[in-house]
């Protein structure tokens, strides 16, 4: 039996109040720079196929963090939002992953994907971690999508880099920063 | 002397012998025009306009005039198919190098000239509708004098009576007065490039044949001009086909094949597919018979083993793809034969068929006997419609069908899928085929019955998607789709080239083997591996239809 006060439950005192105290940390040290809206930079970014135009918008609201898609494919418009916690894991409901249309790669009708997203280096990188089902022409087969949203200096610039566990190379997004006034649309 | 003599009468005769064959009669005379590629309103679109017209006139007794278009045009053998004719039909071509030069050769075939307004791009349809039942000519303001330069006299002004008119109401006005004289089993529809950029490159068919011209939408948001296009659809005879294609910004192509397909008529684009009225009035040359590059016989057993097999498909029709770029052969390809041009353009097909590597397999479409969307098609006209399809396809030797239906796509992305009905109607009306292939962009209509596999594609290569982005998302299905085997049906757009898709190949992960598509129907029928299914209830649609 381990003593309340041996030199084992001291040490893990000190973790339970070094993670409590880490916690609120946690929400607070989101870097305010990655709020606002992003516009995809296509002539330095991975080619996407099936949509012509995207803009990201990022909210942080405490630990959630708020992924919106707005993306264009001619005259058609699909807008999705992610929300990732980075204090806990969760579930989302019909995840939106930036597909290549141009494969037989389909979200099922209903999905749940796990999400898991923490804050790298400082608060300059968010990391999402995401088991996400699909549908191909074999049946169900899921893809784990590692992306990391990276602040560049000066905060006016995102690169996403998205791995997927079926695809050996990343895909690289590049965002602009669009101004606060400008409502545009992709 | 008597050598000498006969000496001197075998020279003579000899070269009496040698004479003659130079200057033989050939077998038709014809002349032959060269076009450029500027189809602007303001500059090269008037004279264009005014040589279509008259070639469909000059055309219109006896095949005498045939336009040659650069490389570049979209329609892209017509200089090969030029040499085909002199080649295959010993016909001997006279250059025109000018408007003025055409209409004095071909000025008998007119009556006059109609004007239309280059300010009103619907004008021009009307006088194209007009030329056909007049015999006219038609001209801008600026051609005039030409015209009446050789003697040809104004029939109609269509200046100032359109002005300020809508699309909707121009057309009617042609209906009320042009309709009742046009031919009830063929309309043109042209449409495609619309306002600085006109192209009516199938004119002189429209004019040959006395069709009404239009380029009404098929957009339900707009109404009036929906309910004129249905109207002219309606009053159509049974089993009409559609020549041209659907006007860029008024509607889209996915409306405009639900529209007509929903009457049961046949689409037969392009607007800007040249050379009909010449083309449709040559046979298949003496003794010509299809043979297809087969590579397992309609009855042929196989297994598939435990590898990714890959088969690439171009449809579009042949003729605006890759066919006259280099490395054609190099991979097994599947080419979509527009089919019913065993009745239009038969020279074509023949040129296609001659010009074929080994790797090149020919396949019936697109979805019939014409471009059309099967989900579509009333049930009563569906087994007449496959019923010509299967003529063609026998004459052609074809054992594979390709199907699209792209009433609720978006384009080369959504839904291209099949309903369960549509699918059982092609497996009754079709027992002798090889299989089925359905798509456009990917799709996910599948089945196995008997020996017969329907499979849709897995991809769809943008020709403007880089390469190694092409090799990535080919490896990615690669790996989702783990069974093995597996059968990745490609589709190729037009322009894509094909020394691009052999780098890719061979830079794919796994066991791969790149098969010809009758080969690959005939392994997915012996093992299994893909999912059945049919478009379902809930599936995206883009467009929510009529």
């Amino acid at each position: 039996m381990v003593s309340p006060h041996s030199p084992q439950m001291k040490a893990l005192h000190i973790r339970i109040l070094a993670i409590a105290l880490a916690l609120p940390l946690a929400v607070v040290a989101a870097n305010p720079d990655f709020n606002g809206r992003w516009r995809l930079d296509a002539a330095h970014s991975a080619a996407l196929d099936g949509w012509t135009a995207m803009d990201l918008s990022i909210e942080v609201i405490g630990a959630k963090v708020a992924i919106g898609h707005d993306m264009r494919w001619r005259s058609s418009r699909v807008t999705e939002t992610n929300v990732v916690n980075t204090n806990k894991p969760v579930e989302i409901p019909n995840y939106f992953r930036i597909d290549q249309r141009h494969m037989a790669v389909y979200a099922p009708k209903k999905s749940v994907t796990p999400v898991t997203a923490e804050w790298l280096d400082e608060d300059r990188a968010l990391r999402v971690e995401a088991i996400v089902p699909v549908e191909v022409s074999q049946g169900d087969a899921v893809i784990r999508i590692y992306s990391e949203y990276r602040l560049a200096e000066g905060g006016e610039t995102v690169t996403l880099i998205e791995l997927h566990s079926t695809r050996n190379r990343p895909l690289i997004y590049v965002f602009r920063k669009l101004s606060s006034d400008d409502t545009s649309r992709p | 002397m008597t050598r000498a003599f006969q000496l001197s009468a075998i020279w003579l005769f000899t070269a009496g012998a040698l004479l003659a064959s130079a200057t033989a009669t050939p077998a038709k005379q014809a002349w032959v025009m060269r076009f450029d590629l500027d189809w602007e309103v303001a500059s090269g679109l008037p004279e264009k306009a005014m040589l279509v017209s008259l070639q469909g006139l000059a055309n219109r007794d006896e095949a005498r005039l045939y336009i040659i278009h650069p490389p570049e045009f979209q329609w892209e053998i017509t200089e090969p198919l030029y040499d085909f004719y002199k080649r295959k039909h010993d016909i001997s071509f006279t250059e025109i190098a000018t408007a003025d030069e055409a209409l004095g050769q071909f000025k008998s075939a007119a009556k006059g000239y109609v004007v239309w307004d280059r300010t009103i791009g619907a004008s021009l349809n009307v006088a194209f509708t007009i030329a056909g039942l007049e015999d006219a000519v038609v001209v801008s303001k600026d051609l005039i004098p030409l015209a009446e330069s050789h003697g040809l006299k104004k029939i109609d002004d269509l200046r100032g009576r359109y002005t300020g008119h809508t699309d909707a109401e121009i057309y009617g006005d042609a209906i009320k007065r042009y309709w009742s004289r046009c031919n009830r089993d063929k309309i043109m529809l042209m449409g495609g490039h619309r306002g600085r950029v006109m192209m009516p490159g199938m004119a002189d068919w429209g004019v040959r044949e006395k069709m009404f011209f239009h380029d009404l939408s098929a957009d339900p948001n707009e109404a009036d001009e929906l309910a004129l296009n249905r109207s002219l659809l309606e009053d159509l005879n049974l089993g009409s086909i559609v020549f041209g294609w659907h006007p860029y910004g008024k509607d889209t192509e996915e409306q405009s094949t639900m529209l007509l397909s929903m009457y049961g008529l046949k689409m037969e684009g392009l607007h800007n597919l040249p050379n009909l009225s010449y083309n449709c009035q040559f046979e298949f040359t003496p003794g010509f018979k299809f043979n297809n590059n087969h590579h397992v016989a309609l009855d042929a057993k196989l297994v598939a083993e435990e590898k990714v097999y890959m088969t690439f498909v171009q449809s579009d029709s042949i003729g605006i793809g890759v066919w006259t770029k280099p490395g054609r052969g190099k991979l097994p390809f599947a080419w979509q034969v527009t089919m019913n041009w065993t009745d239009f353009s038969p020279a074509a097909l023949e040129y296609f068929h001659e010009s074929a590597t080994p790797n090149d397999y020919f396949i019936g479409g697109l979805s019939g006997p014409g471009y059309m969307y099967p989900n579509n098609i009333p049930k009563d006209r569906f087994p007449v419609l496959m019923g010509e399809a299967k003529g063609m396809m026998k004459i052609l030797d074809q054992h594979v069908m390709e199907i699209m239906d792209n009433s609720v796509a978006d384009g080369n992305v959504g839904n291209a899928d099949l309903f369960k009905e549509t699918v059982d109607a092609y497996y009754e009306a079709f027992p002798n085929v090889l299989g089925f292939i359905n798509g456009y962009g990917p799709a996910r209509t599948r089945d196995l019955r008997d020996s017969r596999p329907m499979l849709s594609y897995d991809y769809y290569i943008d020709p403007k998607r880089p390469r190694d982005q092409v090799r990535d998302d080919l490896n990615e299905l690669i790996a989702l789709n783990s069974k093995r085997p597996y059968f990745l049906l490609v589709h190729v757009r037009e322009s894509n080239d094909v020394n691009s898709l052999v780098e890719i190949v061979d830079n794919l992960e796994g066991p791969i083997e790149v098969v010809a598509l009758d080969e690959f129907l005939k392994l997915a029928a012996s093992k299994k591996t893909y999912k059945t299914r049919f478009r379902q209830p809930g599936d995206p649609e883009h467009f929510k239809g009529y």
